[in-house]
């Protein structure tokens, strides 16, 4: 008589058998889906970098207005340009194809001027002071917004790089000296400039202007050493990591690429305490697990209603960012590998995504290039993914190289 | 985490259920626990040994599958504090090593807790530090294996063995995330 026979009276032994391989299926099934769907990390060349970047840029010079803004929104379902716009995201955009030709590839640069030109021609002076004047980008007669200030010396500081030009130099300071005016003695970043008090908007945030704000800053120093920008920048970064939550009320971490951005700006110039880079390390842990969770969405059947959908353009794009920024921050030098691993997964799942030829629903002059989320596109889901990729680039030609 | 991780699997392995599987009755001898014991310590280890593979072909890192480990091996935990596993079932002391197969190998020491552990810690720490700890539970199964379960002590290790797998688990996961 087995051990497997002898429960007559009870439950069927049998039936006891078929009940635990059913809970092992059932559980395997569970686990496989819910918690561990596969990672999809396409492995990546650098050509295809390349074609996903030309592809970028076309997208955004192709699409330029006459006046020299980009097309901001838009519905391919409907092929409709939904308008709209956000100075922010202008001057984030010209950025990045800066940071294209900064890379070497001054393809574009003729178009991108147009971008910077529209910036230039939309200053306003901040400050009546002689020796103290400060200028900022607003669009329309609107408040300044800091960010779109600070991103506008990162086009500037990128640009310069690019072509070794100092066309700009005197209006960078100046855009500099309104940041620096935004300051609260904290380290808090005012997000906004009343024309009316002709102040800074003192204790209203922004959640990315402030990392935005101390990247120009080190932009600022490496191009002008000496000056003293890299202080401001510092400052700003110490309050993100000791003062911001409490201080403006954020009940978690926030993701900040733009910080990771101005710590690896900062370089050695910036030496933080073993606190400091622990909480780079956590930045950088909040990243990778959001590029995890984002690389086991598949968009569809139950991952999707498990996951949801997957995330903007734009979003990964952000973490891709922040994953290079901190891969390139001296203090925590020893997470380098792992991260620029994430990176490069990033830049994978980006490339899969990328709107081409073959997906084309509408119009392709404004898709293919594109990175869409229920078929609408921002001029962000491209400048965040461009900034990306191009880091990535980086790290494989580094890797490639013989 | 290393002494986190040789716990995990010690534990895991469900040894410190044997005196509630086995109640007032007696269980299928010295040798056939010791034999029982030694398989499933070979199982896990190849189960450790195979884990690199495993984890390629699933497609996942070892911090997502330690997460996940984590996660499924406090849902277990939860559910021998709440007494399920703490009934005796049936074991036919004659049957020989076959037939005591059940319920010693399988499903008191075999369970999911054990294939997870063996693969989350081998991938992260070698098969060794996995053969150390099943070695050590296949020992503690041999001297547990002969206590009388009948009393309520028996339900209440269980309960025990619950709550420090859940405490182990819960660590496994903020190992997990943290070196996210």
């Amino acid at each position: 008589m087995s051990g497997l026979d002898r429960d007559r009276e009870g439950a069927p032994t049998r039936r006891r058998v078929l009940a635990h391989v059913a809970a092992w299926v059932l559980g395997v099934a569970v686990f496989r889906v819910g918690l561990i769907a596969p990672q999809s990390c396409p492995g990546v060349t650098v050509d295809e970098l390349d074609h996903t970047i030309e592809q970028t840029v076309g997208w955004a010079t192709t699409n330029l207005l006459s006046n020299g803004e980009f097309l901001y929104r838009y519905d391919r379902s409907s092929n409709t340009d939904l308008g709209g716009y956000n100075p922010t995201r202008h001057a984030a955009m010209t950025n990045a194809l800066y940071q294209v030709a900064a890379a070497g590839d001054l393809r574009w640069i003729r178009e991108t001027d147009r971008t910077l030109d529209y910036m230039l021609r939309n200053l306003v002076t901040t400050s009546d002071v002689v020796d103290a004047e400060a200028v900022a980008f607003a669009v329309g007669g609107a408040r300044p917004r800091i960010g779109a200030s600070a991103l506008l010396v990162a086009a500037m500081a990128h640009r310069r790089t690019a072509t070794g030009e100092t066309t700009h130099d005197a209006q960078m300071r100046l855009l500099g000296q309104f940041l620096v005016g935004q300051i609260e003695s904290n380290g808090a970043v005012a997000a906004e400039w009343d024309p009316g008090s002709r102040e800074p908007v003192w204790g209203e945030y922004g959640i990315f202007a402030t990392g935005e704000v101390a990247w120009a800053l080190a932009l600022l120093d490496e191009t002008f050493p000496g000056e003293g920008w890299a202080g401001h920048g510092i400052t700003i970064v110490e309050y993100v990591i000791h003062d911001r939550r409490a201080h403006e009320g954020l009940t978690l971490r926030a993701p900040d690429h733009w910080v990771s951005y101005a710590t690896a700006e900062l370089g050695d110039k910036w030496e933080p305490t073993p606190d400091e880079s622990e909480y780079l390390r956590r930045l950088a842990g909040d990243f990778a697990v959001m590029i995890r969770v984002e690389s086991q969405r598949s968009g569809a059947g139950i991952q999707k209603f498990l996951r949801f959908g997957q995330a903007l353009g734009a979003g990964v794009g952000a973490l891709g960012e922040g994953l290079a920024g901190l891969s390139r921050t001296p203090s925590i030098g020893d997470e380098r590998d792992e991260l620029e691993k994430h990176l490069v997964c990033t830049a994978g799942v980006l490339v899969d995504r990328q709107v081409d030829e073959s997906d084309v629903v509408s119009d392709p002059t404004k898709e293919v290039g594109a990175w869409f989320k229920d078929d609408i596109t921002q001029v962000d889901d491209q400048q965040h993914t461009l900034s990306t990729l191009l880091f990535a680039r980086e790290v494989l030609t580094r890797e490639t190289r013989p | 985490m290393t002494l986190r991780a040789f716990l995990l699997v010690t534990v895991a392995v469900g040894w410190w259920r044997l005196p509630a599987a086995f109640g007032h009755g007696t269980g299928p001898g010295r040798r056939n626990i010791a034999i029982q014991s030694a398989i499933v310590a070979a199982i896990a280890v190849c189960m450790a040994w195979v884990s690199g593979p495993i984890l390629d072909g699933l497609a996942v890192d070892t911090e997502t599958f330690r997460i996940a480990t984590g996660l499924t091996i406090t849902a277990l935990g939860m559910a021998r504090v709440l007494g399920w596993g703490s009934r005796p079932e049936p074991v036919d002391v004659d049957a020989g090593v076959a037939g005591s197969l059940w319920p010693v190998a399988y499903p008191v020491l075999l369970g999911p807790s054990t294939v997870l552990a063996a693969v989350s810690v081998g991938s992260d720490h070698g098969v060794f530090l996995v053969l150390i700890a099943v070695a050590s539970a296949a020992l503690f199964a041999v001297v547990f294996s002969f206590l009388n379960g009948g009393g309520r002590w028996s339900g209440s290790l269980v309960r025990l063995g619950g709550v420090v797998l859940i405490l182990l688990a819960v660590a496994l996961v903020f190992d997990g995330l943290r070196d996210v």
